[in-house]
């Protein structure tokens, strides 16, 4: 088997809320010569080849995979994380197996862009995050230098839905989005 | 030699994996369930998810995280019955059945006002499926069912009662005590609804452990509230499975040896080991019956039941039968009611009680043969 454990090593909740958790996990090796195959099988997966990342969705899931590492988003508790875990080790060995029948796709999808992040945001231009303005904000977002959690006024009620929305994005390029 | 024939009480010996994997648990991880915000825990809580996804193979269901641990079947029972029954609820049950559903049923009778059918069974504990769909009323919310009775051995039509309660609309329970881990159980193909089942009987597994495979999206109020591990500021019991009806730092060893026991019961085969089994019985009533004085009960034929022959022996109260086997000849079989004394009204044994053994697939027939030659000695000594 191509990889013979995941094993789980890290909960914490979800920046989002709602009772949800997330997780990390270890692979018992890195992973990166599948991922071109993954990318050729998960049509909505962002694969980038120079960070050596994979990420997807299952569901409202993201599932993010680099080096011999992974985290999972919004589950509901550790028998969740281990199922995903299992479903997880599956895909990958599945992959693995028919590789020889899947033609690796080596590209990166098209990635969400600062306009689409900047429309998300208040757009007040408060500067409380250190940048002059939400563009600037949203530019660095992409870039992965800042930080969502940097924004103070997102995490408003009223901006709750937009949050989950630039989480989403943000989890899909494989960034974290909160403080370490 | 010690001859151990009380499996139906509970299976000894356990397979050494059992207590080697408990043992390597607590020595070498101990960490909690759950609770975990480090590596250790959160391996006992993967141990804990193949322990679930490991018994919803065996019992072909689709979702791990409905597979509830219990502390046993009669908590499992307990919970079912008394998390779905509400006032004027009518329930469908056997003329079999063990305390753990009778004395729950009755409570609830008188504490809430249920009522209770009966279905009736013959001498030999046989239900016929006709008289099943007879009992059934407008207001009946619950079939409750042995799989196989823990008296006679007689196992129950559960394909076709599943099949009927799901034609009804009526949940379908089953108690599984006597047959998880000899007898198939399907709960897609049989329509089971709810599975109630222990570890330390057929699955080999340690006591203390048992569950309740919930099938159904039934509302099933918990028996128990307390902490989950999660969603902590969360004033009641989280709705999602399996913390909704698991509350509590969890028999995180017991656990763990049950899922050592589901390794060892899947490399052996299930078929591998009722074949054994049956095979048991066959010599175990071939020998019994050239004892003289001898009452056997039951439908003795290994087909029609699981590995448990009831008998006494004719002028002679059952206890002191077990007492002599045991004391003179070190062979350990169970005598009395079994906790089940609906079965021995049907064999006219209620007062008595009987003798009974349990054979389990780590008897031999040199076992069965001590227990023979045991009731010669006793009749020798005592006619």
């Amino acid at each position: 088997m191509y990889l013979s454990n995941i094993s789980l090593i890290y909960i914490k909740p979800c920046t989002t809320g709602g009772g949800r958790i997330k997780f990390r996990a270890k692979l018992n090796h890195a992973v990166d010569e599948v991922m071109p195959y993954l990318n050729a099988e998960i049509k909505t997966g962002l694969y980038i080849p120079s960070a050596k990342t994979f990420t997807y969705k299952i569901e409202s899931h993201i599932i993010n995979i680099k080096d011999d590492r992974l985290t999972c988003t919004q589950l509901t508790n550790e028998a969740q994380c281990y199922e995903m875990i299992d479903h997880i080790m599956d895909v990958i060995n599945d992959t693995w197996e028919r590789k020889d029948s899947i033609t690796p796709f080596e590209e990166t999808r098209e990635r969400p862009n600062a306009i689409q992040l900047y429309k998300l945001l208040p757009k007040t231009n408060c500067k409380v995050c250190g940048q002059l303005s939400c563009m600037a904000f949203a530019s660095k977002l992409i870039l992965g230098t800042c930080r969502l959690y940097q924004c103070s006024e997102l995490k408003e009620e009223q901006y709750a839905s937009n949050f989950k929305t630039l989480e989403s994005h943000l989890q899909l390029l494989g960034y974290e989005t909160e403080a370490e | 030699m010690d001859v151990y024939l009380d499996n139906a009480a509970t299976t000894f010996p356990k397979p050494m994996i059992v207590p080697e994997k408990i043992y390597d648990y607590i020595v070498n991880n101990g960490g909690t369930s759950g609770r975990g915000s480090y590596e250790k825990a959160m391996l006992a809580d993967g141990l804990v998810y193949q322990t679930r996804k490991s018994l919803a193979k065996l019992f072909n269901h689709k979702d791990p995280k409905t597979v509830i641990f219990t502390s046993s079947v009669t908590e499992s029972l307990n919970l079912a019955l008394q998390g779905i029954l509400k006032p004027g609820d009518h329930v469908v049950t056997s003329a079999l059945e063990h305390n753990a559903v009778w004395r729950c049923l009755k409570t609830l009778e008188r504490d809430i006002a249920i009522t209770i059918t009966v279905v009736p069974a013959t001498a030999q504990g046989e239900t016929l499926i006709n008289d099943v769909a007879a009992a059934i009323k407008p207001e009946t919310r619950l079939i409750v069912f042995t799989h196989a009775s823990n008296v006679l051995g007689t196992i129950q039509p559960i394909g076709a009662i599943g099949q009927l309660a799901r034609e009804k609309g009526i949940l379908f329970l089953v108690d599984a005590a006597q047959s998880a881990g000899v007898l198939p159980i399907d709960v897609q193909v049989q329509c089971i609804d709810l599975l109630a089942f222990t570890g330390h009987k057929s699955l080999l597994g340690p006591m203390g452990t048992g569950g309740l495979v919930v099938n159904c999206d039934a509302d099933i109020h918990p028996l128990v509230s307390g902490g989950t591990g999660g969603d902590s500021a969360y004033e009641y019991q989280p709705d999602y499975y399996p913390n909704h009806l698991e509350a509590g730092t969890m028999n995180v060893s017991g656990i763990i040896g049950l899922g050592a026991a589901l390794e060892f019961l899947e490399a052996e085969g299930l078929e591998n080991i009722r074949a054994k089994e049956d095979s048991l019985m066959d010599y175990a009533l071939n020998a019994l019956k050239s004892i003289p004085g001898i009452e056997l009960y039951g439908p003795q034929d290994s087909s029609k039941t699981v590995g448990v022959i009831p008998f006494n022996l004719e002028g002679h109260a059952p206890e002191e039968i077990a007492f002599f086997l045991d004391q003179n000849c070190h062979v350990m079989i169970r005598s009395g009611l079994h906790c089940a004394p609906s079965a021995h009204r049907l064999i006219g044994t209620i007062k008595r009680g009987t003798c009974r053994i349990g054979i389990g697939y780590f008897n031999e027939t040199t076992h069965i043969d001590a227990l023979v030659d045991g009731l010669q000695s006793f009749i020798k000594e005592n006619n």
